[in-house]
């Protein structure tokens, strides 16, 4: 039984026929057009086991990672493109450039208090931060939000670099908040409609852990409530 | 790592990988990092480590990168932690150790299942907030030097498919390995060890290439997970291994450790039960954990569960995992000086895999994401010493010409795909230079690199020089040409078995032996020299008894 397999390539749709075998992944009918008939078709991957994050694409229009996709009974038909929110270097290969140049604004590294020894951190209070830092850079919950698709003017830093921010604003250690830099990359417009965290390859509950704290501590801190925390301050220092 | 400690000392730096940054193969690591720490096994100190690691490592280690390790394993892990990187606890609070094997108590510092992650994203961090520039998805094709010293290196960007190149005083190889150059491997699509190859034709010496890793448990089904790592901490964590018989047979190999047995040993023993017919359908054998709770093995593995369950339709909380060897890791490389990490070559180089002398005949598990930390962050300040005191080469525009005419005559002839080159010495390196080899099987292997090399120089390539995957494959070839060259002429001189060199027939492990093969360049050949082991001092011996 042979697989229709239409390949969104730099110049065109093209159709190959690959032959199927069971458990099969969409990476390895990649492997089969690039090996027996098309040797210049262009895509990227490393691992081959889901943890590099390197051969993000669309199949049937949904964003995968193409290494874990298998092809499943019912799908006979596919359609490979690349990842729509990013510029095309060749075939399915995007530049994801764009994402990095606005984490760089987010100051993505760690940022706590030197420590002499080695410090003391329980279990529990690492377990945010370690949900963050499970993230592979493989770009699909930033290739799967609405904003980002739909909306590219408004600027939105997307969920990848919320990601980022979150498990360096979670880890215990931390002495310094990313809230007011990211209020300014536009997370307001994010409409929580949970397609990150529904395509995540690594389950990382972005809406619920990343998104929505971070938009209640938004509100929390410089809305309405921000402003009565302010004056109860104020009048705590008189 | 080097990149970082570089930058620190005012170097000017570019790191340059073949895949975008944070991608590497060291992403693949899952088990961990060993340290002595004692927070779990608290009579562990820097010298069980030291004496764990010489013993793996058969004696033909260097002592002193190997008392440096140690050593320096503590220092590293607490770096780590100030990159951010947060390992998993004790119920004190302090960093988790496992049980990992060969070593004498639990050592090994990791993040679940996915500690390579965990520290190249740290890394990765470290490199954004100092912007240290970097160049990615460039393969490098040649290190070029004037005499016996390094002035830059070619390459060619993928994204682009013109030839770069760039100037420099030095260079650090932290290329990783060369797993790929067998047919089933652990390692990530890239590893097919081009830093041997450069090394090799920059007139540097190496050693060791006849020790090769094979790491006893990889995934054997279905087909597009052939190869695939099942981590170490399987068996770490308490799994145990079945042969299709239900036997649990390492009892029969190691009775004392069994399945925590050394890589070489269990590895052997895996591949004697397939081939004596005792194996599972897929030419494998059973390792099982579904004995333990479920949510102990959702905590401890959770990688292995989805890898599992992606890929096989296993749950491995209730059925049992089949797996056999697959190769993983070269204990040879550069030879290095042990403070400096400086190669044979002014100027070039090296650190973790792709540098020899720390693990000698046979690796430990967790002592490789120690070694590339130890080791990159010592050759990164070197390397930026170095570079301070020394005048800056330049390529010259003939040498840049003819690396250019070399990489792109595959576009101008007709001949055959590099792609079935490849297969072909992949699928020879696994038959005749693997887990058990002989003087028959290499020999018949070495002639065959000679056929395949002239089978080469008529490879084609067709299409732009864009993100040609075919021209890739065709630079991987030659690379992978010479490192297999490198392996078989190794293996073939060692007349014994040591480590994870096994001869059927030499059997037995010689003192005669206590000596590293060194392997370079000779005109077109290879030349290969027999070095004796530096001798371990009085003041460590003491430690290995």
């Amino acid at each position: 039984m042979n697989l229709k397999m239409s390949v969104k390539r730099s110049d065109g749709v093209k159709i190959y026929s690959v032959p199927y075998e069971p458990k099969m992944r969409i990476l390895d009918a990649l492997l089969f057009i690039q090996e027996k008939l098309e040797p210049d078709l262009a895509f990227r991957w490393n691992c081959g086991e889901g943890v590099c994050g390197s051969c993000a694409g669309e199949v049937d229009g949904r964003p995968v990672l193409m290494c874990k996709k298998e092809i499943t009974k019912d799908m006979r038909d596919i359609r490979v493109e690349p990842m729509k929110v990013f510029p095309v270097i060749k075939d399915l290969v995007t530049d994801p450039g764009k994402v990095y140049e606005k984490l760089a604004r987010l100051k993505p590294y760690f940022t706590g208090k030197k420590q002499s020894n080695f410090p003391t951190v329980y279990e529990k209070e690492a377990a945010k931060s370690q949900e963050m830092r499970k993230c592979i850079d493989c770009f699909i919950c930033y290739d799967s939000c609405h904003v980002i698709r739909n909306h590219p003017q408004m600027g939105f830093t997307g969920p990848l670099n919320i990601v980022k921010a979150a498990a360096q604003d979670s880890h215990p250690l931390n002495t310094f908040s990313r809230t007011k830099l990211l209020e300014k990359e536009g997370v307001k417009f994010c409409n929580v409609s949970r397609c990150c965290t529904e395509n995540c390859p690594q389950d990382i509950k972005i809406t619920e852990h990343a998104i929505i704290p971070l938009k209640e501590k938004i509100i929390s801190d410089t809305g309405i409530i921000g402003l009565i925390k302010k004056i109860g301050k104020k009048n705590e220092q008189i | 790592m080097a990149a970082i400690e570089a930058a620190d000392l005012g170097a000017e730096v570019v790191v340059i990988g073949k895949t975008l940054l944070g991608k590497a193969h060291t992403v693949m690591a899952e088990g961990g990092i060993n340290a002595a720490l004692g927070n779990v096994d608290s009579p562990d100190n820097w010298t069980v480590h030291f004496a764990d690691t010489m013993k793996e490592g058969q004696m033909i280690n260097n002592w002193q990168m190997v008392e440096t390790i140690t050593k320096e394993a503590p220092k590293i892990i607490k770096k780590l932690e100030s990159y951010g990187a947060l390992f998993d606890r004790t119920p004190e609070g302090k960093v988790m150790q496992r049980a990992f094997g060969g070593q004498s108590f639990r050592r090994t510092c990791h993040i679940a299942d996915r500690t390579g992650l965990e520290i190249m994203q740290a890394l990765s961090a470290e490199v954004r907030r100092r912007n240290i520039k970097n160049i990615e998805e460039c393969i490098i094709t040649k290190i070029v030097r004037i005499k016996n010293k390094v002035v830059g290196a070619l390459g060619i960007s993928l994204r682009s498919g013109e030839i770069i190149s760039i100037d420099c005083k030095a260079i650090i190889l932290a290329t990783g390995g060369l797993a790929r150059v067998y047919s089933r491997s652990t390692n990530a699509w890239e590893t097919v060890g081009d830093g041997y190859a450069l090394a090799l034709d920059a007139g540097a010496e190496l050693q060791d290439m006849e020790m090769v890793q094979f790491h006893p448990t990889g995934m054997v089904y279905p087909e597009s997970a052939e190869g695939l790592l099942v981590t170490e901490s399987v068996r770490g964590e308490g799994g145990i291994l079945l042969n299709a018989k239900n036997e649990r047979f390492m009892s029969c190999y190691d009775p004392a450790r069994m399945e925590l047995s050394t890589r070489d040993v269990v590895a052997r023993a895996i591949f004697k039960e397939i081939v004596e017919g005792r194996g599972t359908r897929h030419n494998g054998v059973w390792l099982d954990i579904s004995h333990k709770p479920k949510d102990f093995i959702e905590k401890k593995l959770p990688k292995m569960i989805g890898k599992f369950k992606d890929f096989a339709d296993i749950d491995i909380t209730k059925e049992k995992m089949e797996v056999a060897p697959s190769a993983h890791y070269a204990m040879g490389g550069l030879c290095v000086h042990s403070e400096t990490c400086q190669s044979s070559v002014e100027g070039l180089f090296a650190a973790g895999e792709v540098a020899a002398g720390v693990h000698g005949a046979n690796r430990l598990g967790g002592n490789s994401l120690l070694d590339i930390l130890v080791f990159g962050r010592i050759s990164g300040r070197n390397a930026a010493l170095y570079a301070t005191h020394k005048e800056s080469g330049e390529i010259l525009p003939r040498v840049l010409k003819q690396e250019e005419q070399r990489l792109c005559r595959p576009f101008e002839r007709q001949g055959v795909r590099a792609i079935d080159i490849k297969k072909r010495l992949q699928s020879l390196m696994w038959t005749n230079a693997g887990i058990v080899r002989n003087e028959t099987q290499l020999n018949f292997a070495l002639k065959e690199i000679k056929n395949i090399k002239k089978d080469a120089e008529r490879i084609e390539v067709r299409g732009s020089r864009v993100y040609n995957h075919d021209w890739i494959q065709y630079i991987d070839v030659m690379a992978m040409i010479p490192v297999c060259e490198m392996i078989v002429s190794s293996a073939l001189m060692r007349k014994e078995s040591r480590g994870a060199h096994y001869r059927s027939d030499y059997l037995e492990k010689k003192d005669l032996w206590l000596k590293n093969i060194v392997v370079r360049k000779d005109g077109e050949n290879l030349k290969l020299l027999l070095r004796p082991v530096p001798e371990v001092p009085e003041r460590l011996k003491v430690f290995l008894k």
